[in-house]
């Protein structure tokens, strides 16, 4: 039986797409059965991050209304073997799907697949219900602002009312730069509001929207900065202990992450 | 005619295999058949999903029926000798349910069947956009990635098609896809599925082109004023004159 992790975040255009995109080709890299699925039914973004829009002949709706076999709407990754892309629905909306056909959906993944990634849309509305229903953990992306902290704030009290296990942290697009100069929120600020575990921290890495343009995600990039920290938290997810990038961000920031995150 | 174009099959075999090679658009197949179906109009009992159709439109329960047409389209429906419901979806969903009222009130006889018809889309089609009609379709302006168009018969775009394209979605292999700029995200005609490579560029798109399927394959060349008679037969032409009286 795989996990069934859904990506959210309450705020839109935080990185719920890369990050599912480039950790869904993490833990591929590194041999897992990997399932992405794009739950943002009308607004897809993920089939062109991976670089798989031409492929689609099938899409979710398609499966939850059988009008073909799971099998059928699953696109295989052209660069890792063991990674797959189910499709949201482009000419539709989040009323298409229900909350049952997701969790019905979501457990015959699990199945076959040792990761189940769901990229949740933006907003607490129907479509978050959705990607949420079948999911066991949680990742919230939050940028360094003070609008997507307040957002991911409420993200993270309706999973804990969804009774999902406790949702981990990814703060996505820091500038250690402007932290250093007082300008942006530094993590441990992020902690302290948040009050849950932190899984990675990804720098603001221009090789991001390079790579999201050619849909070739980042991870598999080994000088992109946000593809090491997409590694890490990769290997994070399947439990290994992985140090924190050194941010460089001065004044003993990274002694005093390193003891927040009881790392020494 | 010299076809300029690179075309892969499936097949079955784990391989693509190389049909044509003559130039510069390349395209490989996604998946070697899908059983066409027959696209119906709008309002019929019938089911009728097409082969990757995200519609459903004839279905209440599903709740997603494609939206009825803009004033503007409704108004080119009009002008049509039996418009009998091109479908077109995107856009809310209660408005979906409304194809055939809509119709009604446009003043559109329903219920001829019109494989020879030719349903004009005035505008460009943007992502999320879909048209669906058992007949021809002719798009006056670009269709866009993310956008779709489903026809029975050909397809003609009158300006740059990035889209996906299916002409002859019920089984027609004769069906042409015609286009200023061929540039499309996937091609289908009939039951085949053609996307372009991933090591090349789109291409193309220079010159108008002409995509169809020839020996079981789908090859695409510079579209020949005048060559299209071999394609689009002119018989069906005729029968559509006879049937208009
Ligand atoms: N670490 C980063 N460095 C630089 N740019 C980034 C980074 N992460 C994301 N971006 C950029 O931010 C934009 C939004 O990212 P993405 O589409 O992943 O967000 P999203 O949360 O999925 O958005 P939506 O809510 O619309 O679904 C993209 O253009 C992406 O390239
Ligand atoms: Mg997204």
């Amino acid at each position: 039986m795989g996990e069934v992790i859904v990506v959210t975040s309450g705020k839109g255009g935080v990185g719920k797409t890369t990050t599912t995109a480039n950790l869904g080709t993490g833990l591929a890299s590194l041999e897992k059965k990997v399932v992405l699925v794009d739950t943002d039914i009308g607004l897809r973004n993920l089939d062109v991050v991976m670089g798989l829009e031409n492929r689609i002949v099938y899409d979710l709706i398609d499966v939850v209304e059988g009008r073909c076999r799971l099998k059928q709407a699953l696109i295989k990754d052209k660069r890792l073997e063991t990674l797959y892309l189910l499709p949201a629905n482009q000419t539709r909306d989040k009323t298409a799907v229900s909350r049952q056909q997701m969790i019905d959906l979501t457990a015959r993944l699990k199945e076959e697949f040792e990761f189940v990634l769901i990229d949740c849309p933006a907003g607490i509305e129907m479509g978050f219900k959705n990607a949420i229903a079948g999911a066991e953990q949680a990742l919230v992306v939050t940028t360094p602002e003070v609008a997507a902290v307040r957002d991911a704030d409420r993200i993270i009290g309706l999973l804990e009312a969804a009774e999902m296990e406790a949702p981990r942290l990814i703060i996505n697009r820091l500038r250690p730069d402007m932290v250093r100069k007082g300008d942006m929120m530094d993590i441990e600020d992020m902690l302290e509001i948040l009050a849950i575990d932190l899984v990675g921290v990804v720098p603001e890495d221009e090789y991001i929207v390079i790579s999201t343009n050619r849909g070739e995600p980042a991870v598999l990039d080994r000088h992109s900065r946000a593809g090491q920290a997409y590694r890490n938290i990769s290997r994070r997810l399947l439990g290994e202990e992985v140090p924190f990038l050194n941010w460089d961000a001065g004044g003993g920031f990274m002694a005093r992450l390193r003891k927040l995150m009881g790392l020494g | 005619m010299s076809s300029n174009v690179c075309f892969w099959r499936d097949d079955g075999e784990k391989r693509p295999r190389l049909f044509s090679c003559r130039g510069r658009i390349y395209l490989v197949s996604v998946e070697k058949y899908i059983k066409p179906q027959r696209i119906l109009p709008p309002g019929n009992k019938e089911e009728s999903p097409v082969s990757s159709a995200s519609g459903g439109e004839t279905r209440e329960a599903a709740g997603a029926a494609p939206i009825a047409p803009t004033e503007d389209e409704k108004g080119r429906m009009a002008g049509l000798p039996s418009g009998t419901g091109a479908t077109s979806s995107n856009e809310s969903p209660t408005s979906n349910r409304q194809l055939p009222t809509s119709l009604d009130r446009a003043g559109i006889p329903r219920g001829g069947k019109g494989p020879n018809h030719t349903f004009f889309v005035s505008r460009t089609v943007r992502s999320g956009q879909r048209f669906k009609y058992p007949g021809n379709i002719v798009v006056m302006g670009d269709v866009h990635p993310g956008g779709e168009i489903v026809a029975s018969g050909h397809i003609i775009v009158m300006g740059t098609c990035r889209g996906v394209v299916h002409a002859g979605a019920e089984g027609d292999e004769k069906a042409v896809v015609i286009a200023f700029r061929l540039q499309p995200t996937q091609l289908r005609i009939a039951g085949y599925i053609t996307r372009a490579p991933d090591d090349e560029n789109p291409g193309g798109g220079e010159e108008p082109e002409i995509a169809r399927v020839q020996d079981e394959a789908v090859i695409i060349e510079k579209y020949q004023p005048g060559g299209e008679k071999r394609w689009i037969s002119g018989s069906t032409i005729q029968e559509e004159e006879e049937q208009n009286g």
